[in-house]
């Protein structure tokens, strides 16, 4: 059940001032400095950096009286508010939750810092030349599942949720007029407008599995530096490496690691399944646009943020690689709603 | 129009079979961002483009034909020439299988730079004809615009060229340029400025090697960064071995390093390493009188080995 009102930007201001922390995105911060200048918020590069930071100590060992003493280091966590962008926040709720917390074996850091975290998701009213959620099943005014919902007005805010008990701001809101719920669905109309790509069909995931040893990936890949910057600033990739830091005495890192290095699937015997940028490159294009989604119910690995866009130094842009891989396939698009 | 030219060239060169392909640079898919390109057949000549976007030093992609018979046609700017000059000094590459079409380079221009100077401008604003920019109708002064590396730039010229497309252009901004880039400013900060100031920035550094991957002259098939056994730097990004990787990283660019601030653009958290490599290089050249990537056949100061080395520490 939709629940929907409206608070004055102020009293919004206040209860995030109340909040014991507020984290918020690098683009959150560039489009909406007027919600968190006041708050002391803490600003992240990538959202992912709250759940899955870029290294953690797992557990310290020593050598000691002819014995290994173990000392396990499990993470601390605190209660945080993070202000996200639908893109980010579905990248939480529905790909990393996925990973980390799907089953019966949760992953204890990231169970425990996970649910440490309340989302609030911000509307985009001005998506970027980068952005493409709509491609991969998401939207500009995406309601993800279990936030906040919010579109910043004048000097008002419209809210959304599904429980208003959890969120100690509902006390403060009031009912919605509706010529602000026709701003609203105009605001969004005209959101989504400004992205170009239609959603990907539901074939896609299937048709580019066939595509594996198709000629095309060594073009598509040609100019791609093979370094971590994609990867590490995208907010869906989740590879780590685990190593010792210290030989009797030290501890056991986790850190953060990326199918595009050449030596991520190097084995012991020196044998590697994945020599060259040909083969890496399409492991991460089909990870997020075949074998997730064929594991995942249909959930694409990428949320269309476009992070990885903005950053590559060679501007190796993945709309670019699916779509020409899509249309080799002849999925096509879903039928715009 | 340079294009044009350069085009026509890519053309013939492929057409009569001179070559197997062409690297050059093409429209990127945002604004003011190139992109490398690969033509392998004539008809993708026509996407080549040259402009003060193509940022990406392309002297990176020789490495991946290393040993083969491939015949490779390379866009040069200055910089781009250098680079290849010293993977001929080093063996990397055959000159009988380069053809370089060479473009006396203007400089590139910064786009965060550009955005702040013209705030919402767009790519069709901006005109950029044989070394004018003009920018909404207006002619503009690119040194302010410039990516640090090129205000500092002493060979807009590729050193080495088989094509010349546009007018030598002799100086580069290093003379003339008024102003103050990354590297002046650090000139100007005492030790523990510069201590505090490396300690903030490889704090920021995500270890994502793209500065590596993007430079010309790394092409070593295994990189001490990454090397296990013996493990010499920690694979987390912690502040101290990502200092421990850029000053490994910066001695092995010594007397090798063409300063084309490759690495620095590169960076996506904007870490302007660049200034590490660069500032050795300019230590080099006024310490030993040695410029790296001149085609000069002389070996560079810290790959050689001499008995009568005045210095004792060597012995
Ligand atoms: S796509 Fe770009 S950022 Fe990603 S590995 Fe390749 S060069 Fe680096
Ligand atoms: S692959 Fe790129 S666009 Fe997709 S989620 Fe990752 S960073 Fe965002
Ligand atoms: S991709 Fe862009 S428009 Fe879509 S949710 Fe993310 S930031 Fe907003
Ligand atoms: S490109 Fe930047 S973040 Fe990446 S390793 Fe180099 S300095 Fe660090
Ligand atoms: S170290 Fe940096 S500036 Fe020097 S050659 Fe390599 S990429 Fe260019």
């Amino acid at each position: 059940m939709k629940h929907a009102g409206i608070v004055k930007k102020s009293d919004f201001i206040t209860w995030l001032a109340s909040r014991e922390a507020v984290i918020t995105s690098e683009r959150l911060i560039r489009r909406h400095k007027e919600l968190v200048s006041s708050v002391s918020a803490m600003e992240v590069r990538n959202v992912k950096e709250t759940v899955f930071p870029g290294f953690g100590t797992l557990f310290s060992y020593r050598w000691e009286d002819r014995r290994w003493i173990i000392e396990d280091i499990p993470v601390t966590a605190k209660k945080c508010t993070v202000l996200v962008h639908p893109c980010e926040a579905t990248a939480l709720n529905e790909v990393l939750d996925r990973v980390f917390m799907n089953g019966e074996h949760p992953e204890r850091d990231y169970e425990k810092l996970r649910s440490s975290l309340e989302l609030v998701t911000i509307a985009c009213e001005e998506p970027e030349s980068t952005c493409f959620c709509r491609m991969v099943g998401g939207d500009p005014f995406r309601r993800v599942p279990d936030t906040l919902f919010v579109v910043p007005l004048e000097d008002r805010l419209y809210v959304e949720c599904e429980e208003p008990n959890v969120w100690e701001l509902w006390k403060k809101c009031v009912k919605v007029p509706s010529e602000v719920e026709k701003e609203i669905a105009e605001k969004e109309k005209k959101s989504r407008e400004a992205l170009p790509d239609p959603p990907l069909s539901e074939e896609v995931p299937e048709q580019l599995y066939r595509l594996f040893e198709d000629e095309e990936w060594d073009n598509i890949a040609w100019k791609c530096l093979n370094c971590g910057a994609c990867t590490y600033l995208c907010p869906t990739c989740y590879c780590f490496d685990i190593h010792a830091d210290g030989r009797l005495k030290g501890y056991q890192l986790r850190s953060w690691d990326a199918c595009m290095f050449p030596r991520f699937t190097l084995h012991a015997s020196g044998h590697n399944p994945r020599p060259g940028y040909r083969e890496r490159v399409r492991q991460r294009v089909l990870h997020k646009f075949s074998y997730f989604p064929m594991r995942e119910e249909g959930r694409f690995g990428c949320v269309g943020c476009g992070a990885c866009v903005e950053v590559c130094p060679v501007n190796w842009d993945i709309r670019e690689a699916v779509q020409r891989m899509v249309k080799k396939s002849g999925a096509g698009y879903a039928r715009s709603s | 129009m340079y294009e044009d030219k350069i085009r026509k060239i890519a053309w013939d060169l492929l057409e009569k079979g001179n070559v197997d392909f062409i690297i050059g640079w093409e429209k990127g898919s945002l604004p003011f961002l190139t992109a490398p390109l690969i033509c392998r057949d004539v008809a993708e000549t026509e996407r080549l483009v040259w402009n003060p976007f193509c940022a990406n030093n392309l002297a990176r992609y020789l490495k991946y034909y290393k040993g083969g018979k491939e015949k490779i046609a390379l866009c040069v700017k200055g910089c781009d020439a250098r680079a290849v000059s010293v993977l001929l000094r080093e063996e990397q590459i055959e000159r009988e299988r380069l053809v370089l079409i060479g473009l006396p380079c203007h400089g590139l221009i910064n786009p965060k730079k550009l955005l702040e100077n013209f705030p919402d401008i767009t790519p069709g604003e901006v005109e950029w004809e044989e070394g004018i920019l003009r920018i909404r109708g207006k002619e503009e002064n690119i040194v302010h615009l410039l990516e640090g590396s090129c205000t500092r730039c002493r060979y807009p010229d590729p050193p080495i060229h088989d094509f010349l497309v546009g007018e030598k252009l002799g100086e580069g901004y290093a003379e003339s340029s008024e102003v103050e880039d990354m590297l002046e400013y650090y000139d100007k900060m005492s030790t523990e400025e510069r201590e505090e100031f490396f300690a903030r920035e490889m704090e920021r550094c995500i270890r994502c090697y793209a500065c590596r991957n993007a430079c010309p002259l790394c092409y070593c098939q295994e990189c001490f960064a990454e090397s296990t056994r013996p493990s010499w730097v920690s694979p987390a990004p912690l502040a101290f071995d990502n200092l421990l990787f850029q000053l490994g990283r910066t001695m092995h660019m010594a007397g090798r390093c063409v300063e084309c601030g490759a690495c620095g653009r590169s960076c996506p958290v904007e870490i302007p390493i660049d200034i590490l490599p660069e500032k050795v290089a300019e230590s080099i050249r006024k310490e030993f009188g040695f410029e790296s990537g001149l085609d000069t056949g002389e070996t560079a100061p810290l790959l050689t080995y001499r008995e009568d080395d005045q210095e004792d520490f060597i012995k």
